[in-house]
C-alpha cells in the first residue's frame, strides 16, 4: 500500500490488500478495543479443563469427552433458537416447557399399542413447537406486549399442558428405536473420518470460492496466510475430535447434528436477508422500519425459530433420558439455555451476538456440570459455581462493552 | 424477578378463584396440595380420592394446589382459615413454610394434619398421616441386597446412591431407611460406596448427568445402585443403555407404569408401592372425625417425633414390588393395569396370564 | 424548468392543530431548495407528507408532471423520494455496506446475500460522492464520526437512483470540518441532477449551498427567495415576522 495512494483516496486505499501481519495486528487492535469475540470462552474452557483434570484424572478422557457432547446437545439446540430471540432484544421464557410439550407429545404419539410412526411423530412435535412460536409472536406483535410477559404466561401455560398431557402416567418410556437413536447413535470410525474430512474440505472450498469471487471483483481479500491458517486450525480441531471420540464409542450422531445446526443457523443469521433484518431490528428498530423492513413479521419468525428449536431440543433431551416425565422442561433447562447464549457472548440487549455463542456457552456450562459431577460435589456447590460462571461471563461482557464505548466501537 | 413474577401471577389468580368460590357458611376441610411437578400423584390421585371421601361423608371441603410455591401455600392457608376451615390437610413444600402454616392455624384454632410430609420445624402438626417413609427406604435397601445376591455379584459390590431432592424431608427419611440396611455392608467392606448424591427437585435430566458422571468417575464399574424413586431409576437405566453397559440392580419407588415396565424387562429390581388411595382415605377419615368433633384416637397407629414434639400418627405400610408379585399387588389393587404396562416391547416380558386378560389388540 | 416535485395547496391537521395551511412548494432537478422556519413552522410535517409518513389532508402532489398519492413510505420510495432523517436511520451494529443496502439487499442462490456485489456498489457510490474518509466499508457504523454517518445516509439515498433527496438538519450535530464535508456532498447531489430539499436552522450553511430558500411560518409559506438575490437579514425577518395570509385561529 503506497503512501500517495493512501493520501489520495483513503477509502480505496484501505480497500486494498492487507498482509497477514497487518491482519493479525488489526485483530489484536480489535481485542484491545473490546471486540473480544470467543477469546474469553476459549480461555475459560482451558481453565476449566485444567482445574477439573487436576482434581480428577477422568475429566480429559475420551469417554468423558463423548459424554460431554451428549450432555450439552439438548441445551445447545435450544440455545441456538435463544440466540435469535436475544439478537432481536427480546426474551423467550417459555422454551423449557415448550420443549417438554413437544417431547411429551411425541412420546405419547409413539406409545404402543396405537403407535404412530416416528417420521410422522417427530415433524408433528417440531411443527407444534413452531406453531406455539407463531402464537407467542402473534400475541406479542398484535397487542404490542413485552415478550417477557407473553412468554412468561407461556411458561405457566405450557407447564400446565405438559402436566395435563402426561396425566396420571407420571412417566412415559420411549420405545421407538429411531427416536432413541437421536441421542444414542455413534458413527463407525470410518464414517467419522469421512464426515470430518468432508467438513474441512467444504469449509476450505467455501473459503476459496469467497476469496476468488472477491478477488475477481477487485475487492480486498483476507490474507492467504490467514485463510490457510484457519483451514489448518479447523482441520487439527476436527482430527482431534474424531480421533478422541473414536477411542471411545465413536463420534456421536448428535454431535454432527449440533455442527450441522450451527452451520445452517449461522448461514441464516449472517448470509441471508432474514438474518440481516434480525440484526437490523435488534440494532435499531426504527431504522429497520424506515428501511421498509416488516419488523413485526421478523419478530414472529424469530419466536417460531426459538420455539421450534426448543421442540427439537426437547426431543434430544427425551431421547437421552429414554422417557418423558412430569418434570420434563423444568429444572435448569430454561436458565441453562439462556445462560449458554449469554455466556457465549450474545448480548441481552439485542443486535450483537453469533449463533456459535450458543455452542461455546453450552460447552462451558456442560463442562462445569460434567466436571463437578465427576468430583461428586453436592448440588448446593454446583448451583453456586454455575451462578458464578454466569456472573463472570456477563462481567467480562460488560467490561468489553465499556472498552468498546471508550474506543468508539460498539 | 424470574421467580417472583409467576408467584404474583398465581397469587392474583388464586384471589380471583377464592373470591369467586364464596365463603363457606359452616366448617370445612381444606386440602393444601404442594405442586404438580414433583409427582403426578397430587393432582392425578390424591385430589380425586379426597373429593370422593368428602363427598361420601357429605362435608364441605376445598382442595387447592400451590404449584411449588411456598408463599402461595401460606396465602392459601390464610384464605382457607378466612373461609371457615376447621381442619387443614397440609402437604408442605418445605418444613419452614409448613411450620408457618401450622402456627397460623393454631392461632385460629384450626387443626392441621400433616399429609404425607412431616413438618420438622416448629411445634409440629396435630396429626400426621403417611406411609412409614423410613420403612420405604428399608424396603429399598433390602430389595437391593436381595437383587445383588440374586445376580451373584461378587464382593466387593460397588454401589452408587442417588437420593431424592435435598429439600424434601421424605427424601431424608428414605435415605435413613436404606442407609440403615446398606451402611453396615459398606462398613464390613462387603460393599463399596462409589458415590452418594442428591438430585435437586427429583429432576430426572439432572439425575441422568449425575449418574453418567458417577459412571465415568468409576470407569464404568458400578455394580448396583440405590435410586430413591422410579424416575431416578429410569435415569440410571438410560445412562447404562446410552453407554452400552449392561443393566444393574437398581431400586425404585412409586410403582409407576415405567417402573413396572422396567422391572418386567429386567432393567430395575424393585419398586415400592404405596397405596395412595389407602393413605388418602385414612387422612380423610381423620379429617372428617376432627371436623365433627369425634374421638379419633382409634384411628391413630403410633407417634412420630418431628424434632420437638411427638405427633400422633397414622402410619401406613408400604409394599415392595418385584417381578414376582406385580399381579398380587398393584394389578390386584387396580392401581395399574396390564393394558398400560404391556405395550410395545414390554409385552414380550409380560406373564401369559396377563396377556390373556387383555383385549387382543391392546398387546400388539 | 419543470419542477420534479410540486405541492399545490397542501394542508395537514393534527386534531386541533393546523400544522400546514395550503402550502405551495416546488423543487427542480439539479436544484437545492432550502426549507427554513422556526420550530413548529411545519417543516417536518411537510417532509413527512412528502415521505408518505403522514399523508396530506388536502392539496395536490405532482411528481414529474403527474399527480401522485403518497400514502406510505413505500409510495415515496417507489417514486425515488429519499429522506435522510435528522436522527439518522442507521443501524449501529451493522457495517457500512449493510446499512446502505438495508431493506434492499441483493441476493443470489439459496437466499444468499451477494456481499461482494453490494460491497462493490457501495464503494463505487461512496467514491463517486468523494466520500474518502472511511477506513473500511466493513466497519460497523457505530465506530464512525457524525459526518461519516451523515455521508453514508446520503450515499444510501443516492445509490438507489433517487430523484429527490430530502435532508433533515444534516449538519445539526456536526463540527466545522464535518459540516464542510456534508455541504460539499449536498452540492454534489445537485450537480448529479438530483432535486434536493434541505432543512436547516443554520442560515450560513443554507446560503452556501441553496439555490432557493422557502420560508415557512406557523404552517404557511410566507416567502420564497432566490438565494443569490437575498440576504440573511431578509430571510431572518421572514422567519420571525413574515406576513401571514391567514391568521391562525380565525375562521375564514
Amino acid at each position: 500500500m503506497s503512501a500517495e495512494l493512501k493520501s489520495e483516496n483513503a477509502l480505496l486505499a484501505s480497500q486494498s490488500q492487507q498482509s497477514a501481519g497487518e491482519y493479525i495486528r488489526a485483530y489484536l487492535q480489535r481485542v484491545r478495543q473490546g471486540d473480544i469475540g470467543a477469546l474469553p470462552i476459549i480461555i475459560g474452557l482451558v481453565i476449566i479443563a485444567i482445574i477439573f483434570q487436576s482434581a480428577n484424572q477422568n475429566f480429559l478422557t475420551p469417554r468423558n469427552f463423548v459424554s460431554l457432547i451428549l450432555q450439552m446437545a439438548g441445551i445447545t439446540t435450544i440455545a441456538y433458537g435463544v440466540v435469535f430471540v436475544l439478537l432481536l432484544g427480546e426474551i423467550d421464557l417459555s422454551i423449557g416447557y415448550v420443549s417438554a410439550v413437544a417431547s411429551v407429545t411425541i412420546a405419547l404419539l409413539l406409545r404402543p399399542p396405537a403407535a404412530i410412526p416416528w417420521f410422522v411423530a417427530i415433524p408433528l412435535g417440531i411443527g407444534l413447537g413452531v406453531l406455539i412460536g407463531l402464537l407467542h409472536g402473534s400475541i406479542i406483535t398484535l397487542f404490542q406486549l413485552p415478550s417477557f410477559v407473553v412468554t412468561l404466561a407461556g411458561l405457566l401455560a405450557w407447564n400446565g399442558v405438559v402436566l395435563i398431557l402426561i396425566g396420571g402416567a407420571g412417566t412415559v418410556i420411549i420405545q421407538d428405536q429411531v427416536v432413541l437413536g437421536i441421542a444414542n447413535t455413534f458413527l463407525p470410525q470410518q464414517v467419522g473420518w469421512i464426515l470430518g474430512i468432508g467438513g474441512v474440505l467444504l469449509f476450505a472450498f467455501s473459503q476459496y470460492s469467497t476469496f476468488q469471487r472477491r478477488r475477481s471483483q477487485g475487492l480486498p481479500t483476507k490474507p492467504v496466510a490467514i485463510v490457510i491458517g484457519q483451514i489448518v486450525f479447523l482441520a487439527v480441531l476436527v482430527v482431534a475430535v474424531v480421533y478422541i471420540t473414536n477411542l471411545d464409542r465413536g463420534l456421536p450422531l448428535i454431535g454432527v447434528g449440533l455442527i450441522v445446526m450451527l452451520v445452517i443457523w449461522t448461514y441464516v443469521a449472517e448470509r441471508t436477508r432474514f438474518g440481516r433484518y434480525v440484526y437490523a431490528v435488534g440494532g435499531n428498530k426504527e431504522a429497520a422500519r424506515r428501511a421498509g423492513i416488516n419488523t413485526e413479521r421478523i419478530r414472529i419468525y424469530v419466536f417460531m425459530i426459538s420455539s421450534g428449536m426448543a421442540a427439537l431440543g426437547g426431543i434430544i433431551l427425551a431421547s437421552r433420558l429414554r422417557s418423558v416425565d412430569t418434570n420434563a422442561g423444568g429444572g435448569s433447562i430454561l436458565l441453562n439455555s439462556i445462560a449458554a447464549a449469554v455466556i457465549g457472548g450474545t448480548s441481552l440487549f439485542g443486535g450483537s451476538g453469533k449463533v456459535s455463542s450458543a455452542l461455546l456457552g453450552a460447552l462451558i456450562i456442560a463442562s462445569v456440570d460434567n466436571g463437578m459431577g465427576l468430583l461428586g460435589l453436592s448440588s448446593g456447590v454446583k448451583f453456586v459455581v454455575t451462578g458464578l460462571v454466569l456472573l463472570a461471563a456477563v462481567v467480562v461482557d460488560a467490561l468489553a462493552r465499556r472498552n468498546q464505548t471508550k474506543s468508539g466501537v460498539r | 424477578m424470574l421467580k417472583a413474577l409467576p408467584r404474583i401471577l398465581i397469587f392474583s389468580l388464586m384471589l380471583v378463584f377464592t373470591v369467586a368460590a364464596n365463603a363457606q357458611s359452616e366448617g370445612l376441610i381444606a386440602v393444601l396440595l404442594p405442586d404438580s411437578a414433583s409427582s403426578a400423584r397430587w393432582e392425578a390421585d390424591d385430589r380425586r380420592f379426597f373429593a370422593q371421601a368428602f363427598e361420601a361423608a357429605g362435608v364441605n371441603y376445598s382442595i387447592v394446589n400451590a404449584e411449588g410455591d411456598a408463599t402461595v401455600q401460606i396465602s392459601q392457608a390464610e384464605q382457607a382459615i378466612t373461609n371457615g376451615a376447621k381442619v387443614i390437610l397440609l402437604v408442605n413444600l418445605d418444613s419452614g413454610s409448613g411450620a408457618a402454616i401450622i402456627a397460623l392455624a393454631r392461632e385460629a384454632g384450626v387443626a392441621v394434619i400433616d399429609y404425607d410430609r412431616l413438618t420438622i420445624e416448629g411445634e409440629g402438626a396435630d396429626y400426621y398421616v403417611s406411609f412409614d417413609n423410613e420403612a420405604v427406604g428399608r424396603l429399598q435397601g433390602e430389595g437391593l441386597v436381595a437383587a445383588v445376591e440374586a445376580a451373584g455379584i461378587p464382593s466387593p459390590v460397588r454401589v452408587a446412591v442417588l437420593n431424592g431432592s435435598p429439600t424434601d424431608n421424605n427424601a431424608t427419611l428414605f435415605k435413613n431407611g436404606y442407609d440403615s440396611v446398606i451402611n453396615p455392608l459398606f462398613e464390613s467392606g462387603e460393599w463399596v460406596e462409589v458415590d452418594d448424591q442428591s438430585v435437586p427437585g427429583w429432576d430426572n435430566q439432572q439425575a441422568l448427568v449425575i449418574f453418567e458422571q458417577m459412571l465415568t468417575a468409576a470407569g464404568g464399574e458400578i455394580d448396583a445402585a440405590i435410586a430413591a424413586n422410579d424416575g431416578l431409576a429410569g435415569a440410571v437405566a438410560a445412562a447404562l443403555a446410552n453407554q452400552g453397559l449392561p443393566y444393574i440392580p437398581v431400586t425404585g419407588q412409586d410403582a409407576t407404569v415405567a417402573g413396572i415396565q422396567r422391572i418386567l424387562a429386567g432393567q430395575q429390581s424393585m419398586t415400592v408401592y404405596k397405596a395412595i388411595k389407602a393413605e388418602a382415605e385414612a387422612a380423610a377419615a381423620l379429617a372428617i372425625g376432627l371436623l365433627r368433633g369425634e374421638d379419633v384416637s382409634g384411628l391413630v397407629t403410633g407417634v412420630v417425633n418431628n424434632g420437638t414434639n411427638d405427633i400422633p400418627s397414622v402410619l401406613l405400610v408400604p409394599v415392595s414390588v418385584t417381578i414376582d408379585n406385580i399381579a398380587e399387588t398393584v394389578i390386584a389393587d387396580g392401581f395399574r393395569t396390564w393394558e398400560e404396562i404391556c405395550v410395545g416391547e414390554f409385552a414380550a416380558f409380560c406373564p401369559e396370564e396377563a396377556l390373556m386378560t387383555m383385549t387382543p389388540e391392546a398387546g400388539s | 424548468m419543470q419542477p420534479l416535485l410540486e405541492l399545490k395547496g397542501v394542508s395537514k391537521r393534527f386534531g386541533a392543530v393546523q400544522a400546514l395551511t395550503r402550502v405551495n412548494f416546488d423543487v427542480c432537478p439539479g436544484e437545492v431548495n432550502a426549507l427554513v422556519g422556526d420550530n413548529g413552522a411545519g417543516k417536518s410535517t411537510l417532509i413527512k407528507g412528502v415521505a408518505g409518513i403522514y399523508p396530506f389532508d388536502e392539496g395536490e402532489v405532482i411528481f414529474d408532471g403527474r399527480k401522485v398519492h403518497l400514502h406510505s413510505p413505500r409510495d415515496a420510495a417507489a417514486l425515488g423520494i429519499e429522506v435522510v432523517y435528522q436522527d439518522l436511520a442507521l443501524a449501529n451494529n451493522l457495517d457500512v455496506v449493510a446499512n446502505m443496502f438495508l431493506g434492499r439487499e441483493w441476493t443470489g442462490r439459496f437466499f444468499r446475500l451477494d456481499e461482494a456485489a453490494m460491497e462493490q456498489a457501495a464503494v463505487e457510490t461512496l467514491t463517486s460522492l468523494s466520500v474518502t474518509t472511511l477506513r473500511s466499508v466493513r466497519m460497523a457504523v457505530a465506530g464512525l464520526s457524525g459526518g461519516q454517518r451523515q455521508a453514508i445516509a446520503v450515499a444510501k439515498a443516492v445509490m438507489w437512483n433517487s430523484r429527490l433527496v430530502i435532508l433533515d438538519e444534516p449538519t445539526a450535530a456536526l463540527g466545522v470540518a464535518q459540516t464542510r464535508q456534508v455541504l460539499d456532498l449536498v452540492r454534489r447531489l445537485a450537480e448529479k441532477g438530483l432535486a434536493v430539499v434541505l432543512i436547516s436552522h443554520n442560515l450560513h450553511d443554507i446560503f452556501e449551498v441553496a439555490d432557493r430558500i422557502t420560508v415557512l411560518r406557523l404552517g404557511q409559506k410566507v416567502a420564497e427567495y432566490v438565494a443569490k438575490e437575498t440576504t440573511q437579514q431578509e430571510v431572518v425577518h421572514a422567519i420571525t415576522a413574515g406576513k401571514l395570509e391567514r391568521v391562525p385561529g380565525m375562521s375564514e
